[in-house]
């Protein structure tokens, strides 16, 4: 499908989630120390970075943003681009927005990784429930946390908005199992990883997008992108160094 | 009634009036600006928030920050990029439709007048929406018509170089029939006799406008410029609606980058000290505008 | 001055001019109405080739936009009715009444004038949080409740109120509070109809602030809501349009209404300063 105007994948440069997912896959931790300093020097994040970048380079992927294309479902009729990495919250769009006669000419599958499938990780998307330690309803809501991750819940749950069960349990359900577009989802959620749980990770993600747009874009060299990203990390992270080291100082 | 109970009555008349408004600024205008400045030497954080114990007092060390980070200087040419071309361009499209709408041989001048001022009512976040659409690429109706002039076509918003333009041409388009309110209305004060004497003088249409026009009009653009400037400044809506500051961030504002520092990641010690940056340089601005014109008027 | 040039070209550059500015406006009408995915082909189509009402019929239904803009009607009448009396009544008073720190209490306020919003947002935020007021009406509403900008338009014109006037009430025996709202009113009533225009279009237009104020999707205003609706249906086109005219269409009402005495304020602003 490479050809003028016609690209492999697209992988919007206005998205941080598929240059984190190729750090993952080539093993990086993203930070490291307790999640008090940047991962974004080492050998397995660079790894993941160059393999990335010459998508690009190679022009398997448009040097562009989700913003440049008008009409996501369109451009894939046309064939602009074959592949896209997203989430099952599309199947249904596609079913609905792509025309009839292209509706059996797409699937879904896992991502692949560099060293075989079970390399494949991805993210697992918003997905974490959180309980406040000073929270005054703890065992209510240890409560409500166990009923939604019920396998029986959870499958009600996605019958009725169409998110997907976090519990391999409920992936058993026949119903889930007959979709074959569904059950690509299945199997990429036995390989997630979960992203850095610290308060900065958001922002830190920005980041990464950003840089790694600078070097998709050509406006740096990928050596100086991977410096200037660690350091602004780093930057971004001093206080929480500060909060450990006073922690582990035991000064209150 | 006396004189003295009057003016007793009066006073706390006035202060009871005075009161409402007064504490409402009091207390969601000076308050804040002071806890502001006073935060802004702080490292108020997404910590702080769930345990103020961990605020730290750091001295100028955010003001330090701002001026030592890239991404600031980044936003303030962006933001300066917008005064300094917007500016005039903005300027000379309201001078242009006042003179137009103001000629006295045109006709419907009400409905012209009303037409051009139409876009500054309109909502900042739709019409961004709208131009974002506009200056799609393909699809847009902008470089539909570029095309026919042999231009482009031009990935506005997809483009470090050229969106910015982009972001002028909606906020040109968007506020220039305020200005030229303002104008029309200095227009009108010239003295009818001031062109008839350059007449007699022998002066055609243009050493009239250069002699008699635009000196007449210096308080006015001093006016119009001080004002387009101090809301050019605080532009914010038009890129975070239209490019959420790409691509290459080069269409983040100063304003943008401290909602994103204060409100999207919590740093607010560091986002106020951007704030106050923001506000020495709008006032250092303002300054030097009053003094060129005020010579330019001069000589 | 201008008599040297042809009135015909002086009339197709006023043509020009409108077809320029009205164009974005007219052809978020007409995309509005286009069937999905048609403004997205090519060439870009001008007008609908079907007009389908769909989109605004998505908008009320599915996406709730007649709560949003409930929510904006709401925040905009609150803050244009409380800031009028406000705002008339210490116009009123810097204006028509002798006290001692009449020139610093203006002073003061003049200060408030200079001094950008931003730099207080932070702490204002935190405060409205302490309030508990995030994500209410309130929340919104409290920076538009008094404005210095309002109270010297107001003062302004209450200056030509006479003095004589108000004395001779006086000297009936009214009250001060009577005088105020039985004889300055009325009479403060055209400027009180311009600041009610003024306020009604920049408190519904007003985006930032209520950005950082509202998280949860019931209580967006319009601007908001659109702002957010874009995010997710960047891809639709004709439904973003649809939204746009929905947001656009109160004030250019309003202003369309009001335009003699919204254009009067405007001059007068710019006259003083």
């Amino acid at each position: 499908m490479v050809g003028k105007d016609k690209f492999a994948i697209f992988l919007p440069t206005n998205e941080w989630n598929p240059p984190v997912i190729a750090g993952l896959q080539a093993g990086s931790p993203l930070l490291s120390d307790d999640g008090t300093r940047a991962a974004f020097r080492d050998s397995a994040f660079r790894r993941g970075f160059d393999w990335y970048m010459n998508l690009y380079f190679e022009g398997l992927a448009p040097s562009i943003s989700g913003n440049e294309v008008a009409n996501l479902y369109q451009e894939f009729a046309r064939g602009y681009f074959s592949m896209y990495i997203s989430g099952p919250w599309q199947l249904g769009e596609f079913r609905n927005r792509l025309p009839a006669e292209l509706q059996d000419d797409w699937g879904t599958a896992p991502l692949p990784g560099p060293t075989g499938p079970a390399s494949g990780v991805s993210l697992a998307g918003g997905s974490s429930l959180v309980l406040y330690r000073a929270s005054k309803h703890k065992a209510e809501a240890w409560k409500l946390i166990e009923f939604l991750a019920r396998p029986d819940v959870q499958l009600e749950f996605w019958r009725l908005s169409g998110d997907l069960p976090g519990r391999v349990e409920a992936w058993r359900d026949p119903a889930l199992q007959a979709d074959p577009n569904m059950r690509a989802f299945g199997e990429q959620l036995t390989r997630v990883v979960a992203t850095p749980k610290v308060p900065e990770w958001e922002q830190i993600a920005i980041r990464v997008q950003e840089q790694v747009e600078r070097a998709v874009r050509r406006a740096a060299p990928p050596d100086s992108v991977l410096s200037d990203l660690s350091t602004q990390v780093d930057r971004m992270l001093e206080k929480r160094r500060w909060l450990h080291a006073r922690r582990q100082g035991g000064t209150r | 009634m006396s004189n003295a109970t009057s003016e007793r009555r009066q006073a706390s008349a006035a202060w009871g009036f005075l009161a409402p408004a007064l504490v409402l600024i009091g207390v969601f205008f000076f308050v804040p600006v002071l806890a502001g400045f006073v935060m802004s030497f702080t490292d108020f954080d997404i910590y702080a928030i769930g345990s103020p114990d961990t605020i730290r007092f750091m001295g100028f060390e955010n003001y330090r920050q701002v001026v030592t980070d890239p991404e600031f200087w980044r936003a303030l040419r962006n933001t300066l990029y917008f005064v300094v071309v917007g500016g005039p361009l903005s300027v000379i499209a309201s001078l242009s439709a006042a003179l137009l709408v103001n000629a006295k041989v045109a006709r419907f001048k009400g409905l012209f007048r009303t037409i051009y001022f139409l876009p500054v009512v309109t909502t900042m976040v739709a019409v961004a929406i709208v131009f974002r659409y506009l200056l799609h690429p393909k699809y847009g109706l902008v470089n539909r018509c570029a095309r026919v002039l042999h231009i482009g076509p031009i990935d506005w918003l997809g483009n470090p170089h050229w969106s910015m333009p982009a972001i002028v041409l909606l906020a040109v388009w968007k506020n220039f029939g305020y200005n030229m309110l303002i104008f029309i209305a200095g227009l009108q004060s010239i003295p009818d006799d001031l062109y008839e004497a350059a007449q007699l003088d022998g002066a055609g249409a243009r050493a009239q406008f250069v002699h008699v026009t635009l000196p007449s009009l210096g308080p006015t653009f001093l006016f119009v410029g001080i004002m387009t400037m101090i809301g050019q400044f605080q532009i914010f809506a038009e890129p975070y609606v239209m490019t959420q500051g790409g691509p290459l961030r080069s269409t983040v504002s100063v304003v943008m980058l401290m909602y994103e520092q204060g409100f999207r990641w919590w740093r607010m010690g560091y986002a106020t000290a951007i704030a106050f940056v923001l506000f020495v340089i709008m006032l250092i601005a303002t300054l030097i505008q009053m003094r060129l014109q005020g010579e330019g008027r001069k000589s | 001055m201008k008599r040297a040039l042809p009135s015909i070209l002086i009339h197709t550059l006023l043509v020009l001019g409108a077809i320029v500015t009205l164009t974005p406006l007219l052809w978020m009408v007409s995309a509005s109405f286009m069937p999905t995915g048609q403004a997205s082909s090519f060439p870009p189509p001008l007008l609908p080739t079907h007009p389908t009402l769909e989109h605004y019929v998505d908008l009320f239904t599915r996406l709730n936009l007649a709560r949003d803009f409930g929510n904006s009607l709401l925040v905009t009448i609150s803050v244009t009715l409380f800031s009028l009396v406000v705002n008339s009544m210490a116009g009123y008073a810097f204006a028509k009444l002798r006290f001692a720190g009449r020139e610093a209490g203006s002073g003061v306020l003049v200060s408030a004038m200079v001094i950008p919003a931003q730099v207080g947002m932070m702490p204002l935020f935190l405060m409205v949080k302490g309030m508990g007021l995030v994500n209410t009406p309130w929340g919104v509403m409290i920076p538009g409740l008094a404005g210095v900008f309002g109270i010297f338009m107001i003062r302004q014109f209450a200056q030509s109120i006479p003095d004589d006037l108000l004395d001779a009430a006086r000297i009936d025996g009214a009250s001060e509070w009577r005088i105020y709202w039985n004889i300055v009113m009325p009479v403060l009533k055209p400027i009180l109809v311009t600041m009610a225009t003024f306020s009604f279009l920049s408190s519904w237009n007003d985006f930032m602030w209520p950005l950082i104020v509202l998280s949860d999707d019931t209580k967006y205003t319009l601007p908001v809501a659109l702002a957010n609706l874009v995010g997710e249906h960047v891809q639709d086109t004709e439904l973003m349009m649809a939204g746009s005219v929905l947001t656009v269409l109160p004030v250019l009402a309003v202003f369309l209404v009001m335009q003699r005495s919204y254009i009067q304020g405007v001059l007068m602003g710019s006259v003083k300063g």
